[in-house]
């Protein structure tokens, strides 16, 4: 069903971004001179351009549309994905992992996995790494073209291949340089496109207090709900958000996932990178006004037939994506409503952006010089990197069509990030913070990781066994799922990985000065004033987020 | 005809400072404040068109007039972040 009318001047707006982007890529060209400006963006980009380009890549459309409409479902639980499963695992990312990250510079995640451990444990994170990215990327792809088609009525194919070509172009031209340039402005873009639509839900309600007031308690508060799972909308207990949620999803995707820790990599120096991060947390902190929001008045709107607003049904099935759409109709005249859909089409785009940017990087460092080509020049590299974002780019394509023939996988996409992401943070953790943890304890026990997580989802999909048994609790809704097996992959990892170290041979501590802690020279030694430091930002940025849980108890 | 184009577009980069001759990399808030220049200059346009042609269909609170407010809002915001940022490089 086609919800928005785009006039001509909703078409200029888009038409504009487009030449905008594709003309930025030609202008970034002549200066991607090496393989270090490609894929690292030559490393000189501020704390500033790193940090919003950390947390655009994570922005994506798919996010937006998604979370607004579990905001629907969900109610103010859905907050916690970007405050206790964001924040403190930003914060943590750059005050301790970030020296090790960047000092030793490395040009991916896998790469550090080298240096640490062998071989075998980056080949490994890689493929695993490189298949996630291939797949998420298409299933982005076709969501997009999902959405476009639904809500604005554009041809499938053609919405999917033209944004596939447009972001094909700026890539290859100048890699991860054009791939952030394009997220920050998405990042203005979806600020610009979707913060009214906030703004005027509040104003026709009557003021935030009034949005509130009109909503259920179990859709309204953060915590208070949280000691028994039937008491609220997620249905989860608070063990579940801190330890599934808060502690191993968040940390293992916020400070292993490389689609946004490679945007750290690009910073021009150590302090810079890391305050990439820290400075993202203060804008991820601030998302909510978008997605919950927009969610909360939604509710308020459709709980009261007088506003006139139902959200979209498929086959009888309420489709939760369309309440951000459906408000932009609401709200936004001709040119505004250009705008919405600028901001949505950006972020897709940018998303689409930054995984293959991140899979071309993984490609050419972590398997074709690793393992095909150990002596590729410099030039040899940049080409690679060109010919493996056309590839990667063919290759989402194809999964999207795929995933069109497949709607289900869609289902997947949670799962897939608890499969890679969980497992390899207890690997992280161990291996920048204890010195005798074995490579051969790293390999087996994140193979052990992943491979529990997989199990644990066919187990509970094909019912061999019941949910309860990992959520712990009586009743659990598939986001609690979720969470739980992510908590139990990173536990069986963490312990297989020290189980095993403790009987495999250690690498000498020689070898890795500047990987470990204990190991690697104090960064908070530099003469920095307090005030300009990390640390000083980190405390800013976590005493924020206790008050909001406070005040949102 | 080809060469007035080509000059037209030759002179409209090197007024904006993106032509070939340039050394150094201008700052992406450059271009941010570019992009949010002229799409809000469409915007503001688009929602004068309409105060003077209202549309049949009106949209809730439209008569706040948020297309307008905003877009001279976008308008200013994109004008400042460029003009601010019209000689930053990036070394």
């Amino acid at each position: 069903m086609v919800t928005l009318g785009l006039s001509p001047v909703d078409w200029l707006v888009i038409a504009v971004y487009f030449v905008f982007i594709i003309g930025l890529g030609f202008y970034l060209k002549r200066f991607t001179k090496n393989q270090e400006d490609f894929f690292m963006a030559g490393r000189k980009n501020s704390s500033w351009v790193a940090g919003i380009a950390f947390l655009s890549a994570n922005l994506g459309a798919l996010e937006l549309l998604g979370m607004t409409g579990n905001t629907f479902k969900y109610g103010m639980y859905v907050a916690h994905f970007y405050w206790i499963g964001a924040i403190p695992a930003m914060v943590f990312l750059g005050l301790y992992m970030m020296p090790f990250y960047y000092s030793s510079r490395i040009h991916s995640v896998p790469g550090y996995l080298k240096l640490r451990f062998d071989e075998k444990t980056r080949v490994l994170n890689a493929i695993a790494f490189a298949g996630m990215t291939l797949l998420v990327s298409g299933i982005n792809l076709y969501a997009m073209a999902l959405v476009l088609h639904t809500f604005v009525g554009w041809d499938w194919n053609v919405s999917m291949w033209v944004s596939a070509m447009t972001v094909a172009v700026y890539v290859t031209l100048s890699g991860l340089l054009s791939a952030i340039f394009t997220e920050i402005v998405q990042f203005f873009l979806i600020w610009f496109g979707l913060f009214l639509v906030s703004v005027m839900g509040i104003v026709e309600l009557g003021g935030p207090r009034a949005v509130f007031a009109r909503i259920p308690p179990s859709l309204a508060t953060l915590w208070s709900t949280s000691a028994d799972p039937t008491q609220n909308g997620m249905v989860i207990t608070w063990a579940g958000i801190v330890l599934g949620l808060g502690f191993v999803l968040s940390f293992g995707y916020w400070t292993t996932d490389f689609l946004v820790v490679q945007r750290a990599f690009s910073a021009r120096d150590l302090r810079a990178a890391r305050m990439t991060p820290i400075i993202a947390s203060f804008f991820k902190m601030a998302v909510p006004f978008l997605v919950i929001m927009s969610g909360l008045v939604a509710i308020v709107l459709a709980s009261d037939p007088k506003y006139g607003f139902a959200l979209l049904t498929d086959g009888g099935q309420v489709n939760y994506d369309s309440v951000l759409p459906l408000l932009i109709q609401r709200y936004y005249p001709t040119g505004l409503i250009g705008l919405g859909v600028t901001a949505l089409l950006a972020g897709f785009m940018a998303g689409q952006a930054g995984n293959v940017s991140a899979f071309n990087t993984v490609w050419t460092y972590d398997i074709y010089r690793a393992l095909i080509n150990k002596k590729a020049s410099d030039e040899h590299l940049l080409w690679m990197g060109r010919v493996t974002t056309i590839v990667g780019i063919i290759l989402s394509v194809v999964t999207a069509y795929w995933a069109k023939s497949f709607p289900s996988i869609m289902d997947y996409m949670q799962a897939i990030f608890s499969w890679v992401n969980a497992p390899l943070f207890a690997t992280m953790l161990l291996g920048m913070f204890v010195v005798w943890i074995t490579p051969n304890g790293a390999f087996w026990g994140l193979l052990a990781g992943m491979g529990s997580s997989f199990t644990l989802f066919l187990a509970v999909k094909f019912q061999w066994i019941n949910p309860a048994s990992i959520t712990l609790s009586a009743t659990a809704s598939d986001m609690a799922v979720n969470f739980w097996r992510a908590w139990w992959a990173w536990v069986i990892c963490f312990v297989v990985t020290i189980l095993v170290s403790v009987f495999t041979r250690k690498k000498p501590k020689a070898e890795l000065v500047g990987l470990v802690k204990g190991l690697t020279a104090e960064t908070s030694l530099q003469p920095i004033p307090f005030l300009k430091r990390p640390e000083f930002y980190g405390i800013v940025s976590i005493v924020i987020l206790i008050l909001l849980n406070i005040y949102y108890w | 005809m080809k060469s007035i184009w080509y000059s037209v577009g030759q002179r409209l980069l090197k007024w904006l400072g993106l032509a070939e001759t340039e050394a150094h990399m201008k700052s992406i808030w450059y271009f941010v404040g570019l992009l949010l220049t002229v799409m809000g200059a469409i915007i503001t346009a688009s929602a004068l068109y309409s105060l003077a042609n209202p549309p049949a269909a009106e949209k809730v609170l439209s008569h706040l007039h948020p297309d307008l407010w905003w877009g001279l809002f976008m308008l200013a915001f994109g004008m400042v972040f460029a003009l601010l940022n019209r000689r930053k490089t990036v070394e």
